[in-house]
């Protein structure tokens, strides 16, 4: 248990001297992209990792935090501090919205349910010029300050987005190992016997969604300081599968799969500078293979080998 | 007052009458078998007392209450608790996380409380904990607290689902087969399990079997299915020299191999 | 009397576009009714049936009737390439695995559709004009030789499915192993084999839906696997998911209904009718019109 924790720390203390070692402004964008997915990744393992309710749609809950921030922002000059956890809130009634209509959709059924939500949401955002100025989208929103200090460096937007993360997945890791999140993995395994146990399934289920919303408009949020404009295609249908396809790669309903996959599904192939298109090809044979050889992602293949060496060892 | 009285509850399919009109008091502290041939409805009543399905025409009350409109969660906060006829154990999780997940409407820490770790928080979570370890140490599976009830054979995979229906502090205990697939040995021990659930615990059976062994054994009363209705009903001795229902379940070679002990 | 003319004009077209819905409705249905699995990737299978319908044409050593065959033949290779490399592997892993499928045709479609868009890019494509085109005029409707195509070609098809389910021995064993699948294999019935004809069946016939819709709105492109893909899907789920008269129906009826409402309605919402039937459907009619149970022991 204390060997965990302080492996924890050495990774935290390694994370925070990452701006200090990498230069080149490319590779410290790539950085804190990477960190925003793995938000994200986490986000969306909430509802499906944990609670096994299928969400093909979390950019949508991303792209709502965006605009939530962008529109107090630039319309109502409110301090992103502000904003921002208004942006939470809002992506979580939205969340919400859609886990009421969905509960007694399963499988495949939900998946296509979460994914007419996405696009209803961008149909809207692209359709609402007066509010959203549509698909010219909101440019220019300003930097958050704390003070007199604005967080404008890349550096400074580094140590912000890190913060988040470790947040999500301190309190991510919090609810798993608790009353509530057993309640979700018993939905997840079993929803008729979890049923007979007691839980009210529904209220979990909405629960899910809204909580992994939320992490999900903090994202958007982020999104929206850093590249100081959003648009309805910031957040589109293919980035909601490339954020399912990061903990479904990495390991679901682990606390290290969703950042795993978001590295090898975000960072690799930009890291090797392969032309963007293809990246879509890459996730989509990655999870083919990854299902076709160890379903549980990366992180249970591991889990699989210190197994299987464990019993090895015991036999002998 | 009966602890279940169940009233002319009727399920329909569409155009097919699962169950028509069955009647039936539960007094507590008894075991109580409901037996009879596949497809005469048996499961389905269990899924109407506990809510998995709704109860077309007639009423099922549990202590007074009404059970025909609740959820099932609600009912068995009320004090129902089940075991299925095909294990439903949470495959991905530990056994001790099984039974830890069955205390769940016994205790109330909500997101708040998980998040912030409040003292309250922290304290019910250990008691859960070493509550559901106490129950494991009660049935003898303490020992496999950590593995995955995917890995565990099949015997300790029974066992382990009532241990987890027990989690959920119930008046009645729903068994559904539990002793299917059981080899005599095993058989026994689940016999001895009820027994000591009943003087032990106080708790109140209602058991789905065909092991007649076993419902003859440990029952004090018997109700008879078949084809949806109750064909019989009685203690287990009249319920054995019934004629309907050796004809319709029992079979004449048990009347006779009964008549002969 | 003309707006009576109109209606029936819209009946007609919407049938047969409702038709070939239907064609792409019978590869979700016989693939769910074997394995209880619903294939995400089916949608894209007809977007590439389309595809190859295209180059073949485009060799210009084919006539629309030989190439229309060619893709047909070629997509159901691809379709059981697809099932054995992406699904059957999956399923080794036994029962607490059925995501793992789900995830996997979801990776299949993602390639797919990237697949097409790196190939061929993201515009559209016309097919040409395929067959001479021809209006005849019935009693005051008006028919064009495409859609009398379409409508002989879907028909022809359903009908011969038809006869092959219920008449070959392949047929029946097909039938037996969606009612039961442990008992077909007690009979000696290669399940893995089933599958396979399954596969190549579904997507043989939503290669000639890709195909005729090509022709027919002189349209093809790598995303039209995706709103054609839910039209057909919803038309699985209204006819009764595993139930092939129902698909057939099903489709038929989404047709009729999407271009009624296109007409009457509003045009620019057409794809939206569909969406809202799966919707009407979900809530209100889950296991749909014909009604199928599920036999024991599924793959």
């Amino acid at each position: 248990m204390k060997r965990r924790a302080l492996l924890l720390v050495f990774a935290v203390l390694v994370l925070s001297a990452l701006p200090f070692v990498v230069a080149d402004p490319y590779w410290l964008h790539l950085l804190i992209m990477s960190i925003m997915y793995m938000m994200l990744a986490a986000s969306v393992d909430i509802i499906y990792g944990y609670a096994g309710q299928l969400n093909l749609g979390q950019a949508a809950f991303a792209a709502i935090g965006a605009y939530v921030t962008a529109l107090l922002m630039l319309r109502l000059h409110i301090s992103y501090w502000v904003a921002m956890p208004l942006s939470g809130l809002g992506a979580a009634f939205f969340g919400l919205l859609l886990g009421f209509p969905t509960l007694r959709l399963r499988g495949l059924y939900l998946g296509i349910a979460t994914m007419g939500f996405s696009e209803i949401v961008r149909l809207v955002l692209l359709t609402w010029s007066s509010l959203t100025r549509g698909p010219m989208g909101l440019p220019g929103i300003p930097s958050p300050t704390i003070g007199s200090f604005a967080i404008e460096s890349k550096t400074a937007y580094y140590y912000l987005i890190l913060v988040y993360l470790l947040i999500t997945i301190f309190s991510i890791q919090r609810l798993v190992n608790s009353r509530v999140g057993r309640a979700w993995i018993a939905i997840r395994e079993d929803e008729t016997a979890a049923m007979a146990m007691g839980i009210d399934t529904a209220r979990y289920k909405v629960m899910a969604f809204s909580l992994g919303a939320f992490f999900a408009g903090i994202a958007g949020s982020f999104y929206a300081v850093y590249i100081s404009f959003v648009s309805p295609d910031a957040f589109k249908m293919m980035d909601s599968y490339l954020i399912f396809a990061m903990p479904a790669v990495g390991g679901m309903g682990t606390m290290l799969g969703p950042l795993i996959g978001a590295l090898i599904i975000y960072v690799l192939p930009e890291a090797t500078r392969v032309f963007s298109d293809y990246r879509m090809l890459w996730v989509g044979a990655l999870l083919v293979v990854v299902m076709v050889s160890e379903p549980r992602g990366v992180l249970g293949g591991v889990a699989s080998l210190i197994e299987r060496s464990r019993r090895a060892r015991q036999e002998s | 007052m009966p602890l279940l009285d169940v009233n002319g509850i009727t399920k329909r399919f569409g155009g097919l009458v699962a169950v028509a009109e069955v009647s039936f008091q539960v007094e507590e502290g008894q075991i109580f078998a409901v037996i009879g041939p596949n497809g005469a409805g048996k499961t389905t009543i269990f899924n109407m007392l506990t809510g998995l399905t709704g109860i077309t025409e007639g009423a099922a009350a549990f202590a007074g209450q009404d059970l025909g409109r609740l959820p099932p969660h609600r009912i068995t906060a009320l004090g129902l608790g089940r075991t299925f006829q095909n294990i439903r154990l949470f495959g991905r999780m530990t056994v001790l996380d099984n039974v830890i997940v069955g205390f769940h409407c016994r205790t109330r820490t909500g997101l708040l409380g998980a998040l912030v770790q409040t003292g309250p928080a922290r304290r019910e979570w250990a008691e859960t904990r070493e509550r559901a370890l106490g129950l494991l140490r009660m049935f003898g599976l303490e020992g496999l607290k950590d593995e995955m009830t995917g890995n565990l054979p099949y015997g300790q995979q029974r066992g382990l689902e009532i241990v987890r229906a027990l989690a959920t502090d119930p008046r009645l205990l729903l068994l559904d087969e539990p002793a299917a697939g059981l080899n005599i040995a095993e058989t026994e021990v689940l016999m001895g399990h009820i027994s000591r659930l009943q003087s032990e615990f106080g708790k109140t059976i209602l058991l789905i079997e065909h092991d007649m062994k076993l419902v003859m054994g440990i029952s004090d009363r018997i109700v008879v299915l078949d084809h949806g209705r109750k064909i019989a009903e009685g203690e287990p001795a009249a319920i054995q020299a019934d004629d309907q229902v050796i004809e319709a379940y029992l079979g004449t070679g048990f009347k006779k191999a009964h008549a002969r002990g | 009397m003309a707006i009576l003319q109109q209606f029936a004009q819209q009946l007609i077209n919407g049938l047969v576009i409702g038709l070939i819905y239907s064609l792409i409705a019978l590869g979700y249905t016989m693939v769910f009714g074997i394995l209880g699995f619903i294939n995400f990737a089916h949608g894209d299978v007809y977007m590439i049936g389309a595809f190859l319908g295209l180059v073949l044409l485009g060799t210009g050593a084919f006539n629309f009737a030989a190439a229309m065959l060619g893709a047909m033949i070629l997509t159901a290779v691809v379709g059981v390439a697809i099932e054995l490399v992406c699904y059957r592997p999956v399923r080794r892993f036994g029962k607490g695995f059925e995501d793992a499928m789900l995830v996997s045709a979801i990776g299949v479609s993602i390639f797919l559709e990237t697949l097409a868009q790196v190939i061929w890019g993201t515009e559209t494509h016309p097919m040409g004009l395929v067959i001479p085109k021809v209006v005849y005029q019935v009693g005051g409707l008006y028919i064009s030789s495409l859609q009398v195509l379409i409508a002989l070609v879907s028909i022809g098809l359903m009908i011969v499915l038809h006869l092959f389910v219920t008449r070959t021995v392949t047929g029946t064993a097909m039938r037996a192993t969606a009612q039961n699948t442990m008992a077909a294999r007690l009979m000696g019935i290669s399940v893995n084999r089933i599958v396979a004809v399954t596969f190549a069946i579904g997507s043989f016939l939503a290669a000639a839906g890709g195909m005729l819709v090509g022709a027919y709105f002189d349209a093809v492109y790598p995303l039209m696997g995706w709103t054609a893909g839910i039209k057909a899907f919803t038309a699985a789920v209204l006819g009764g998911i595993g139930s092939i008269p129902g698909a057939m129906l099903a489709g038929v009826i989404i047709g009729i209904v999407e271009t009624l409402g296109a007409a009457y309605i509003s045009s620019a919402f057409r794809d939206g009718f569909a969406f809202i039937i799966l919707i009407l459907t979900l809530l209100f009619l889950p296991s749909g019109l014909f009604r199928v149970r599920r036999g024991e022991g599924k793959v």
